[in-house]
């Protein structure tokens, strides 16, 4: 398990991170989600050890990580920029981390390589950006660590590969509960991979939840009342996060069980409603909304 | 957690990712060493036996000797530096090496021993093989092989020195470009702020003397000077071998480097430690330092300009100095600032933030300046009081002044003045009204000129408390020359001059006259000529002297056991010294000349200016009327001059001597018959 407590990091007068408190399970997805500049990648750097908290701790398995090699046996990070010696190969690099991790799976590198189409003894400084991505992940999945910490590694991956990551990914969690770590925008290929979602805004956690649990709590009501009057009440008696009206149409998106809001619809005999599931865009809105951030004053 | 395995393996790793660098030494000391020195021996290699086994000789110093070498040892140091620690600028190689399960400890380790053996493997191969190749042309004995490998530890030493202390700037920086700034500026710092300091008082401060050795004050504050004080102190060359002085002395020094090696690498570890992840990329490492960084460079820098333009500027006008010295001062400020601003924020719209610290930095450039110029500190009035000196020496610019002191072959050249501070001691009565004299005058303001009219001087206080205090002094000649009478005359003053002739075996001797027609004496004459000399000059008086000026001087070397070889040149013989005159003409040195005139014959021809016009004497009757007037200003001291009539004429005189035409500039005495000579020409 690793547990972030507390965790404050600047950098000169910007707060990346501020307070922020997250535990990640193991054995279990977590997704990593935030706005631009909301904190993530400096929450994975802290939590490889790269950078150091200015307040609070993090633990991994109960022990620090900064300065720890028994803790960062278990970290493998997957920068959004991975750097590869130059002019080094694929084989090089297996060398390399072979010489610092323990448990690197030098004959499941290569297997690994070969299915996925990359010459081993290829220049990495040309290869494409996407087969860059593959690498690192076949690097990260080979190192053999409890937790992998992948920065934004679905971005620049093809449709096809990563399909071929993710069934990777729930094998390694199924077979030696290797705990990834996913940071993206990505919202819809994190959806289908996650089990549990970190909510980062400016540097704190706005929520973290399961993400089924997330998906049973929130959900957009479609509605048509018979009057204004009905929707007054209505909002009183829901938590609502947002309303949009178009003529009687009403989206509504609340907060709370199905059972819940079928039961106080159902006392306004509305002339229609429909609970539909949102999906994590579409969560992710609404919260970062709550929050202040409203996608809508970023367009033109 | 890493074995030693894995430590030895990361090791491999950083070597085989820096190949380049490898290469480059290999090449860089293949062809430095091994190649060059077939080269060498090949030239010699058909030269009789003798010559030969002495070029090899030679061709051993210089190869396994402090020589270019050390350029290579500094350069490289500097390069392995970066090359090794360079990922440190780079946010992606950062990520990857602090994320692996490695302590910071042990890559700062792997990456240290990789710069160095970088550096070593191919240095000592090509020693060994150089090694090899001269034992095939000449026998290495004992103490060339002890020279060589006193060398190899010398030079790794001083890399290591120069390798930490570059370390100690990339920890501090987060980019190459600050990384050489930085570098730079450890490696020379107090040099340059001590030589801002001396610059600012011997421009400002009239009578400030700066009795500085960089090489001996300073060589601890810098890998620098440091090496090069080394290779000036304890190295010499002995039958065209380079001889280490080793001794107490040349252990502890070596042992003080080690120290500060050792210091410095101990600083630039601790700082990696510290040094946070995020400072890839930005300009300084630690954000605490940055206004330290600001405020240590942007004062020397500001300053610096200020006397740069005070020089430029230099006027008459009082006013017009004021204007130049402050413009360059505000120039210095705003450009070093907005310099620095760039270069740490890394945009050129910084160059006018920060103004608040601008303004204060500025203040502080001012008042530093203002202090020196306007001798706040009165070190112009300070004079050591009289009962707290022991002794004084007093050196008198162009009384006797013409002899170089030097106590190394190597051409390390100490001037008269040093040697007189070193040996003489005057009573504190006489000389210490010279000093007071000088102060009042520099009290008064005044700016003497150096012109024929005012003697220069310099005064040394020797303290009851150990220590040394030194003044410098402009004073027209007629009212110091009493004082100066009586210092001339004292024994202390002279049993300088006797001490030059003792400190060692005199191995040869000339004499030049005034035509600089050079005689050597034999060496059983050499004893009884000083003997007669230095009793002659003892006794002498300053006008005496004067009166009778300098007709030839004497050259001679002496050789020490240790130090090497001692050349002295210039002792004045004056006309008044006449038993030493006699000496030389009996034993039939050079007397033509030694009356202290010319002989006409041997005068091709005389210019003259005269009214604004230069006029040509080149016909027998002209030359030998005026001959018996001209006075050399060979013979010519300052207050000489300002004895003669003010109204001076001056020449040239073409003379022939030898096969050879020299040029002589000579003051007109009075009473010369220029009129009738020079009617109708």
């Amino acid at each position: 398990m690793i547990e972030a407590k507390g965790i404050r990091k600047s950098f000169g007068k910007m707060t990346a991170v501020d307070r922020l408190d997250a535990t990640i399970q193991d054995g279990a997805v977590f997704g990593l989600i935030g706005t631009n500049g909301a904190g993530k990648s400096t929450f994975l750097r802290m939590v490889c050890g790269v950078l150091k908290p200015d307040e609070g701790t993090i633990l991994v398995d109960g022990k620090p990580i900064y300065e720890t090699p028994e803790s960062k046996q278990k970290l493998f990070y997957i920068s959004d920029e991975q750097y590869f010696f130059a002019n080094a190969t694929p084989l090089v690099m297996k060398r390399y981390y072979q010489s610092v991790y323990a448990n690197f799976d030098g004959m499941r590198f290569l297997h690994l390589l070969e299915q996925f189409g990359l010459d081993g003894s290829r220049k990495i400084n040309t290869f494409s950006k996407g087969m860059k991505k593959q690498l690192s992940v076949i690097l990260g999945i080979c190192a053999n660590t409890k937790y992998l910490l992948c920065d934004e590694t679905f971005d620049g991956l093809d449709p096809v590969m990563r399909q071929a990551v993710k069934s990777i990914f729930i094998k390694e969690i199924e077979e030696r509960g290797m705990t990834p770590v996913v940071a993206s925008h990505n919202l819809r290929e994190l959806e289908d991979i996650c089990d549990h979602v970190g909510l980062l805004h400016k540097g704190g956690i706005l929520l973290s939840k399961d993400l089924e649990d997330m998906k049973l709590n929130i959900h957009k009501l479609q509605c048509v009342l018979k009057n204004m009057e009905d929707l007054e009440s209505l909002k009183k008696k829901l938590d609502i996060m947002k309303i949009e009206q178009r003529g009687s149409l009403n989206t509504i998106t609340v907060k709370g069980s199905v059972d819940y809001i079928e039961r106080m619809i159902t006392e306004y005999e509305p002339l229609f409603y429909e609970l539909l599931p949102l999906s994590l865009e579409e969560i992710f809105i609404s919260e970062t909304e709550v929050a202040g951030y409203d996608i809508k004053n970023l367009i033109f | 957690m890493t074995s030693k395995i894995s430590f030895f393996n990361l090791c491999i790793e950083n070597i085989k990712r820096h190949m380049w660098l490898l290469v480059l030494t290999s090449l860089t000391y293949f062809i430095a060493m091994p190649l060059g020195m077939m080269i060498a021996l090949q030239n010699v290699v058909s030269y009789e036996k003798r010559i030969f086994e002495e070029n090899v000789i030679g061709i051993f110093s210089a190869f396994f000797g402090l020589g270019f070498h050390s350029v290579l040892t500094v350069f490289f140091a500097i390069i392995c530096a970066i090359a090794g620690f360079a990922w440190l600028f780079s946010k992606k190689k950062v990520d990857l090496y602090h994320s692996i399960p490695i302590k910071r400890e042990i890559i700062f380790a792997s990456c240290y021993v990789n710069g160095v053996v970088l550096y070593l493997l191919p240095y000592l191969v090509s020693v060994l093989v150089s090694l090899i190749i001269i034992s095939q042309y000449a026998t290495i004995t004992g103490s060339m092989l002890s020279m060589a490998l006193i060398t190899i530890g010398v030079h790794i030493l001083f890399f290591l020195f120069f390798y930490n202390l570059m370390l100690v700037a990339v920890m501090l920086t987060g980019n190459m470009i600050n990384c050489l700034i930085t570098g730079g500026v450890l490696f020379i710092y107090a040099i340059a702020v001590r030589s801002l300091l001396e610059g600012y008082l011997s421009f400002f401060i009239s009578t400030y003397y700066g009795n500085w050795n960089v090489l001996e004050s300073m060589h601890f504050t810098s890998p620098l000077l440091a090496f090069v004080y080394f290779g000036e102190k304890f190295l010499e060359i002995e039958d065209q071998l380079f001889v280490y002085m080793t001794g107490a002395s040349f252990a502890l020094y070596l042992l003080q480097c080690f120290v500060l090696m050792v210091i410095a690498g101990a600083i630039a570890l601790f700082l990696y430690k510290k040094r946070p992840s995020e400072a890839a990329g930005s300009s300084i490492a630690f954000a605490r330092i940055l206004n330290l960084y600001r405020i240590l460079l942007v004062i020397p820098l500001s300053l610096g300009s200020g006397i740069f333009f005070a020089m430029l500027g230099r006027s008459p006008s009082e006013p017009v100095q004021l204007a130049w010295f402050c413009f360059g001062l505000i120039f210095g400020l705003v450009l070093s600032h907005g310099f620095i601003e760039v270069l740490f924020q890394m945009d050129i719209h910084a160059i006018f933030s920060y103004k608040r610290q601008l303004l204060a930095t500025g203040l502080v450039v001012f008042l530093i300046a203002f202090s020196i110029r306007g001798d706040w500190f009165g070190i112009n009035r300070a004079l050591p009081k009289k009962e707290n000196v022991s002794s004084m020496a007093i050196s008198i610019s162009n009384l006797d002044e013409g002899s170089i002191y030097a106590t190394r072959s190597t051409g390390y050249i100490r001037g008269i003045r040093e040697y007189i501070f070193e040996n003489m001691e005057l009573n504190t009565e006489i000389a210490y009204q010279m000093a007071e004299k000088g102060r009042e005058a520099a009290i008064s303001g005044v700016e003497w000129q150096a012109d024929e009219e005012n003697v220069f001087y310099v005064v040394k206080f020797n303290l009851k408390n150990g220590k040394e205090s030194y003044k410098k002094y402009w004073l027209p000649a007629s009212e110091i020359k009493s004082n100066m009478e009586e210092i001339y005359s004292s024994k202390e003053y002279k049993e300088v001059m006797r001490k030059r002739f003792q400190e060692a075996e005199i191995k040869s001797m000339s004499v030049m006259d005034m035509s600089y027609h050079v005689e050597f004496l034999e060496d059983e004459w050499i004893p009884e000529f000083v003997e007669i000399y230095c009793r002659e000059y003892e006794a002498l008086g300053l006008q005496e002297a004067l009166d009778s000026g300098i007709v030839a001087t004497i050259d001679f070397q002496s050789t020490f056991e240790e130090e090497g070889r001692m050349s002295v040149s210039d002792i004045p013989i004056y006309g008044a010294c006449k038993d030493t005159l006699r000496f030389l003409e009996e034993h039939n040195i050079a007397t033509d000349l030694m009356s202290g005139k010319f002989d006409p014959e041997v005068v091709e021809r005389i210019r003259i200016s005269l009214d604004n016009r230069e006029i040509l004497i080149d016909d027998r009757e002209g030359i030998e009327k005026i001959v018996p007037y001209l006075y050399p200003d060979y013979n010519r001291s300052f207050f000489q001059t300002s004895l003669l009539n003010e109204e001076k004429t001056t020449g040239v005189v073409v003379i022939q001597v030898d096969g050879g035409k020299y040029d002589i500039h000579v003051t007109i005495l009075p009473g010369a018959p220029l009129e009738e000579i020079i009617k109708d020409r």
